[in-house]
This record gives C-alpha cells, structure tokens and sequence, in this order.
C-alpha cells in the first residue's frame, strides 16, 4: 500500500450542519423530504407487496406540547440493513437505488419516485433537535427498529416492540421553528410542497386530506378545475386564455425526442411594464413542487403568462429547490415556446376578440418584446392600440385617416401646439411618449415602406407655407424692434393666431451656459461642456424662440387695419405672451414673472 | 481634502420602498423599471434603452428631478455600453453634468454617476485626443465631488485603462490591481478588474498570468450573471490556451464564447469582435478574421466624427491584409482618413505606422 495515501476525515456534526442549514432556503423544505420519503415508501409497498392491506396514506400529527411533529406512512418499512445503508449513509439515496430496482420490474412504477439525492433526510434536522424514525419493513417477520440521532456522529438503533408496517419520523421541533406547530401553518406547508401528491396526508386524524391530490389537468373536467384552480391559486377570475401543456414531440433532425410536460399557461387580465409582467411558472416534479416564479423557462416575449407545469424531466438541483440547466432544460424551453406560439397563433386565428383583448390588456410588455420578435410583431402589429387626439386608435385605423403618415410627439400631449397644428390639417396626432411606442412605430415603418413617421415635437415650421411680409410690415416691425423673432406664416387651424418655436437645443444650451456662468460645474467638466457648446450653432436670440405669425388668423388680419400705434402695441405684446403660454416652455418662475408684468403692462395701457 | 461619500442604492431603494408603503403605484413603477432595464441590457438593450428613457419621463411627470437625472445617466450607459451609440451617449453625458452641477442637484445621490458618464464617453470615443482632460476629470472627481463606492471603483478602472491605451503597462497593473483590490465585495467590478488585468498580462505577453486572470474572470461573470463578461473570459482562454499548445480546449472555449455570445444582442462590435478576431488571428485563419472587420466596416456610420472604433476598426483590418501579403496604399490611407477624423490625430496616426515596422507578426492588442 503506497503509505503517502491518506484519507480525509468528515466533521459530521458540521457537514450536517453546512448541509441542513446552508443547502435550503427556507426550513419548511423538510416538511418536502419527509413527505416525499414518506410518499417514496408507498410507492415502493405497492409494488412489492402482493398483499397490501390498506390504502396508502400518510399522517402528519402535531403535539404542541410535546414540541413533536410526527410524520407517518404505511408504506414499504424499512429493513436494519435498509436502515444502515440509506438512513445513516450521507449522500446514499434510498430512493434512487429503488428507482434502480425497480425499472426494470415497474418501470413505470419507478418513474413516479422522487427521491435521488440521499441527502433529503438530512433536513429534518433543519426543524429537529432529535430525530426518532421508527420502522417495519412489510417483509415478513421483520421486527421493529428504532434509530435516533440528536444531529451528531451518534445515533442509536435498537429494536422496539412491533408498530404496523411503515415508517414514523418524530421530530423534536427545535425552539426556533416552533411556528410550524402551528397547525395552519403546517397544513400550509403541505398543501404548498405536495398539493399534487397522489397519496393522501391526514393532519391530525382529520378524515379529509389536506392535499387536493389530482392536478387540475387530471380531473374528469380539466377546463373547469383549472380555471377553479388559477382562483384558487393566482387570484385570478376570469384569465383571459388557458393553454393546456401536453407531452411534446421535439425534431432533432436526425432523430426526435418526446418531452413529457403536464399543466397549463394561463394569460392574466392585464400586466404592466416593469411593474406587473410575468412570465413566470410553477414547476412540479412528478407531482412535487420544486419552485415558483422560474423565469427562464418561457421565452422572454411572453412576459404576460403564467404558468403552472409537471415535467418529469426537468432535473432539480440537490436543494430541488432550483432547476439544473443542462440539455433536457433547452428542450423544454423549446417545447414550450413551440406550444404557446401555436396556441396564440390558433387563437389569433378563430378568437380575433379575445386576441385583442390579450394585446390591449399586455399593451406595454407585448410591444416591448414585439420589437425584437418578427413573427410576433406580424401578429399583433395591426392591433395594438395608441393614444391619439382621436381617440385610441389601431394604426390602421390611424393610417385610413392620413396621408400615410403618423405625426407623433414623443412627451405627453397635455396642452400644446403641435396637436393644434397636427389637427389643424386634419390630422389626429398619435403619442408616443410611453415605453417602447417609438421603437415599434419605426418597426410598422420597416415593415410597411409606403408609412412616414414625421415627429411633430422636434419642429413645427413643416405644416407652414410662407406669405408675403409686406401687409403685415407695421406688426413685425414692432416685434423686431423689441429683438423678437418673428415671421408671418399661413398655418391651420385658422383659429390659431401665433404660436412659438424653440430650438431643440434650448433648454440645454441655456442651463449649461448658466451653469458656466455661475462657475457651478467643476474646472475638468466645464472645458469639455464649453468646448462642446461651442460646437453647437444656437445663438441667443434663436433662444428665445421664433414668433410665428398666422396669416390665415382672421384677428391677424384685423391687426393691419389698426392705426393707433397706442392700441397696436399692448395687443401685440399680449399676444406674444399668449403664444408663449401655449408652448409652455422655457418658461421659469423668473421668466412666467417678466410674462406677466408684460401681460399687465398691456392689459393696462388697453384700458386706460 | 478628505473624500466625501454618498450612497446611492439606499436611497434608491428607499424611494421605492416609500412607494410600497404609500401604495402609489406609479412611483413603484418608477422605482422597479431599473431593475427591470438591467436585466435586458445585454440581450434586448433597445428594451433596456427604452424601458430607461420611460423612467426619465416618468420621473419628469412625477416631479423626481433626481430620479429623473438617475435614469438620464441610466440612458447613458446603455447607449455607450450595450448598443455602442458612443455621440447620442456624448451629447446626453454633456447635457445631464450640465443639469447636475446646477445648485438644485448637489445631494442627489446619482450626481457622481452623472459625471463619470462624460469621462465614459470621452474615453469611448476618442480616448487619445483627451487623455489630459480625462485625467483631470478623474481627479476632479476625486477631490471635488462626493463619490459613491461604485463610481470611486470606477475611477480606479479608467485609471487602468487610460495606462492601457498610453501603453504604459506598469502603471495601468498597478491601477488594475488596486481597481480589483477596492472592488473585492462586488463580483460585477470584480469581473471587470479580471478583464483588465488579463488583457493587460496579455499585451505584456504575460500569458500563463493571462489566463489565470481570465478564468478569474469567468468565475466571477457567472457569479454577477454577467453573460457578455463571460462570453469575453471564454474567448480570452480560447486564446491564450491556443498560444500554450492547447489547442482542443481552446477550440471548446472558443465554441462556448461564441454560443455564448450568440444569445446576446449586443452589436457585433461589443459582442465578441475583438476575440474572434484574436483568436482567428492566432490560428492563422486570416480570411475569417477580415470577414469579420470587412463587415464591421459595412456597419459603421461613416458619419459619426468621432470614433476611435472606425479608426481601429481600419487599423486592424490593416494589420490582416497585410498578414496576408494583400495591403494596399488605399488601405492605409483609408486609415489615416479615420485618424483624421479624431480630435488629435497624431497618436492614432503613430499606431499606422507600425504596419510598415517590418514585422511578420500581428501585434498584440
């Protein structure tokens, strides 16, 4: 033997401890492994015993002031050699040796195990201070054993006297997770780890169990009890669509692979962007939860379902808390994006009403990823609705009322002069201010060619024609005089005598030039804004804005038939204010002050 | 002058948690659309942008000025990070450190983040015409401006960089190690401190160190679910065990990089560019390398002045051409046309003359 070969040594006690506290989440789980052992071992006794004597079924009893929880089964029992083997043996799972065993036998039968890992017993001591298992095997004349452990490298096994076959786990439930004597809270546990458990578990001798035992989709009416089922669960009435999740066959070109997968999608009356999206599934393993919210297994586009699935080929992780991501996880990720895009393009096909509603109930999330996803996009393009100053509209509809065009702005449409003009050529203007409604107006325009996008917030001289200045001379020579920008104009609606253009560069060339002047931005910053600024071809006055002038505006007209200079002016000026209300920008506490001591100024000399 | 601190997730994360408490929905929303944005930065960064660009104007019609310029620097950082739109990114930083520095928003806690975004996008578009000016905001920023850890760390980094591009590589490891010491509790800087000290022990031909430093990276890429990070540590191995002789394992890697890579929507040109072409580079498959620069040139916006990724872009496909004995005149000169194009073209135009330095190797970049 080569002398330099050691071996390691294992601190039990501590890998107990780095493994019951550290590999779960929370310590409810063991509520989880000790009713998948317990559901494990009546798996086994249906199998193996050719004279079952009752129904299988496990009791869960609580003794508050015992501290005890106990956990009991009459399934399969287990010998002292089964005992020592998988009880006492980290890492040595009993359930995947019986899995073992009996594939060949009842393959079937062995696919409904759970159990693989053989460290799910281990979490019992994440509740227990002192773990007491009691057993008898269903073989016969095996006696009754007792193995005990305190969590450390003892325990004791012994023999008692005879108990029926099967197994109870007693727990001595430690100080700090005595909320699970509490019998709503336990009963809650259960029903959230095994709801779907097919073996019935009594708590406290009830006669009804605490888990529904059938999943909807196994029930004599799937429809109803999932819709039963999404209230229950989810707190939702009325989903807008339920897709069933069947086994699903997968080509792999050379070959092709069926992926088992029970359950359902379901797609809520309506989600919102970065607040309320989805996208999330339940996902149960033969039956037995593993995890909720997973948000990796439907494509990203469907942020707006949900999701509950059994697949028993999804593999969980040692905690089964978490799904492994290896080949058969891609598989699934396909199988159910190849059914949901089947059964959304089914629905868009023969429910045309209900796929609307889905688009307009999911507006945000829907346009979000349509952008990215072609045949999405194609699917739902002439649906989507937007806000316009019609009305909300579908961009069809939209479209049937321009020339081809959308004139959009891109921030709220609250009060100003774009929508005025826009309308005033007989055109609805369309809001874009919200999440992703540029990004999919400029994808309809990718898609349909003959569309123009013309943005009506980033100038407003293109619905303006240019008139002869000569018979309004007297007025724009008042406004130059006062280094007001200004030029006559004909523009819709007539009704509008004046509006305001500010440059795009405005608000910002004015903040930093004040910023530099105040000295507030640091030394470093302020060379690189001013070299910047000095890039930029917006000079103070442009500032200020352009006064346009509506020669269309019957008022406008009357305007040069006034002689009286004295009468002239303060109209002149309250309309300028007017104009620079409408835009509403630029305009600060300082600058609203100066508006108004203008306004009053003009007010004034006109009553006087 | 002692170093000011602020800290910007508390109170992020208290705004949010006000909302919650208050119930007002629209504010939760404003609080949760970063997280949200964060997640789709490296595979839809389009949603990020306008998931973020939906938190400016939200913030605006709250009346959040701070949270409004929190999510402008948010802008930024998508559009110089994850879609490579390096002038909209310019223009934005220049206009959000001018709304910053005004007296109304000295204690928003997102007034550093602001800052170094310029410094982001001087360093992104033509680092070598402003190497002064960006040093001199570094150090403003660390003197005059209270700092949160993130952006102090980040200061280390361009630190680093900045060496880097000068080429004076002691001075950049020096920065680089003190970048990932400062960065030890956060995986996401860790990982960037690892693709720093790898590339720099790369161009030092350092690559036993290399490696070790990129698989460093790696694990801390998974751990930070940084998946473009990690794409960059498998290409980078990719590389540096093809150069050690190990040439299976650097061909797996080099498959995972890709795959990897392929899952994200990043544009070509920060999404794997440079190590493909590395690694094409060093196995000598120099047709697949020009294709790829040859396409990265029909993808560039000749418009955009000032880009140091046209130059470079040029400049590498120069250094392949000439690999393979078909560089021409016009080649070069289409390089010096982009050098050009650059604030002070001397340094870029220095870089052109090492095609003509007589040596038959592509130099390490």
């Amino acid at each position: 033997m080569d002398d330099n070969k050691r071996q390691f040594q294992i601190h039990l006690p501590g890998l107990l401890k780095v493994l019951a506290e550290n590999l779960y989440s929370t310590p409810k789980v063991a509520v989880r492994e000790l009713l998948q052992n317990a559901h494990d071992s009546c798996v086994r006794r249906s199998v193996e015993d050719k004279r079952p004597s009752a129904r299988a079924r496990i009791d869960v009893r609580i003794d508050p002031d015992a501290q005890t929880i106990i956990v009991q089964d009459n399934g399969s029992g287990l010998t002292e050699d089964e005992v020592v083997q998988y009880l006492s043996t980290i890492g040595r799972s009993y359930t995947r040796q019986l899995g073992e065993n009996l594939s060949l036998m009842s393959p079937e039968v062995s696919e409904k195990l759970i159990g693989q890992f053989g460290l799910g017993f281990l979490s019992a001591f994440l509740i227990a201070s002192q773990v007491t298992l009691t057993t008898r095997s269903m073989k016969p004349d095996s006696p009754t054993y007792q193995w005990q452990s305190n969590g450390d490298i003892h325990y004791d096994l012994k023999t008692v006297d005879d108990a029926p076959i099967g197994t109870q786990v007693k727990l001595l439930v430690k100080p700090s997770v005595a909320y699970l004597l509490n019998e709503s809270v336990l009963v809650s546990a259960i029903q959230h780890y095994a709801d779907f458990l097919p073996i019935p578990v009594h708590v406290n001798g009830s006669s009804m169990a605490v888990n529904a035992i059938h999943p909807p989709w196994e029930a004599i009416d799937p429809t109803i009890a999932t819709q039963d089922y999404i209230a229950r669960k989810f707190a939702m009435e009325h989903p807008l669509a339920v897709i069933p999740l069947h086994d699903h066959k997968i080509d792999l070109g050379h070959d092709s692979i069926t992926i088992p997968m029970r359950g359902f999608l379901f797609i809520p009356p309506s989600s919102t962007a970065s607040i309320q999206e989805y996208g999330d599934l339940s996902i149960y393993i033969r039956r037995m939860f593993i995890c909720e919210n997973q948000r990796d297994l439907l494509p990203n586009w469907a942020r707006f379902v949900r999701g509950v699935i059994d697949c028993p080929a999804l593999e969980p992780t040692a905690s089964r808390e978490e799904l492994r991501r290896e080949e058969v996880y891609l598989l699934v990720q396909q199988a159910l994006e190849q059914q949901l895009s089947a059964s959304l393009h089914e629905l868009a096909r023969t429910d045309t009403m209900r796929w609307k509603q889905i688009v307009r109930g999911h507006r945000d999330v829907i346009m979000g990823w349509a952008v990215k996803n072609n045949d999405f996009f194609e699917h739902i393009a002439s649906i989507v609705t937007f806000r316009t100053t019609r009305g909300h509209l579908t961009l069809p509809g939209y479209l049937a009322l321009t020339d081809d065009a959308v004139y959009y702005v891109t921030h709220d449409m609250d009060n100003k002069q774009e929508q005025m003009l826009g309308e005033g050529f007989g055109m609805p203007v369309l809001d874009a201010s919200r999440f992703g409604e540029i990004g999919f107006l400029q994808k309809y325009v990718d898609y349909h060619p003959r569309v123009r996008l013309v943005q009506m917030d980033s100038g407003t001289n293109r619905f303006m024609h240019p008139v002869p200045e000569e018979p309004f001379a007297r007025v724009l020579a008042y406004y130059r005089s006062r280094k007001i920008r200004v030029q006559i104009m004909a523009f819709k609606p007539d009704v509008l005598p004046a509006i305001i253009s500010y440059p795009k560069e405005a608000e910002f060339v004015r903040d930093a030039r004040s910023a530099l002047d105040t000295g507030d931005i640091p030394d470093a910053f302020a060379g690189m804004i001013g070299a910047y600024l000095s890039k930029m071809t917006v000079d103070e006055e442009s500032l200020a804005g352009a006064l346009y002038l509506n020669a269309n505006n019957a008022f406008v007209q009357a305007l040069v038939t006034v002689e009286d200079d004295e009468k002239l002016e303060p109209v002149l000026d309250l309309l300028h204010q007017m104009a620079r209300l409408l835009a509403g920008r630029l305009l600060d506490a300082e600058k609203i002050t100066a508006l108004f001591e203008n306004t009053n100024t003009a007010l004034t000399r006109l009553i006087q | 002058m002692s170093r000011q601190y602020v800290q910007l997730w508390p109170w992020f994360n208290e705004f949010g948690r006000q909302a919650r408490i208050a119930n007002d929905q629209e504010r939760l929303r404003l609080y949760k659309i970063d997280d949200n944005a964060f997640e789709h930065r490296e595979k839809n960064p389009q949603h990020a942008l306008a998931l973020r660009r939906e938190g400016v104007a939200l913030a605006e019609r709250l009346h959040e000025p701070c949270m409004a310029l929190f999510y402008e620097y948010r802008v930024v950082e998508v559009l110089i990070f994850h879609l490579a739109r390096y002038e909209e990114g310019l223009e934005l930083a220049t206009r959000i450190v001018a709304k910053a520095s005004q007296e109304a928003y000295v204690t928003c806690p997102a007034r550093a983040r602001v800052f170094i975004t310029l410094i982001s996008a001087y360093f992104e578009t033509d680092a070598l015409s402003y190497t002064d000016e960006i040093t001199a905001m570094i150090e403003t920023m660390e003197n005059n401006i209270p700092l949160d850890d993130d952006t102090h760390r980040r200061l280390f980094a361009y630190r680093a960089k900045l060496a880097m591009e000068l080429h004076e590589y002691d001075k950049a490891m020096e920065e680089a190690l003190k970048y990932l010491e400062i960065s030890a509790s956060s995986a996401f800087r860790s990982t960037h401190a690892y693709g720093i000290l790898g590339h720099l022990a790369y161009l030092q031909n350092n690559d036993r160190q290399a490696l070790d430093y990129t698989y460093l990276m790696q694990e801390t890429a998974l751990r930070a679910s940084q998946q473009a990070s990690l794409a960059h540590s498998y290409g980078w191995q990719a590389l540096l065990l093809f150069l050690q002789g190990e040439s299976q394992e650097a061909q797996r890697l080099f498959m995972l990089a890709v795959a990897e890579a392929n899952t994200l929507s990043l544009p070509k040109e920060l999404n794997l560019l440079y190590g493909k072409c590395r690694y094409y580079d060093a196995r000598g498959e120099y047709e697949k390398s020009l294709f790829l620069w040859d396409e990265q040139v029909q993808l560039m916006n000749p418009k955009t002045l000032q880009r140091q990724t046209y130059f470079y872009t040029f400049l590498r496909r120069c250094f392949v051409l000439r690999q393979m004995g078909r560089l021409t005149e016009a080649d070069i000169e289409q390089t010096r046309q982009a050098a050009h194009r650059m604030r002070k073209p001397d340094r870029y135009l220095a870089q052109i003359e090492e095609l003509h330095d007589g040596k038959t190797e592509i130099p390490r970049y």
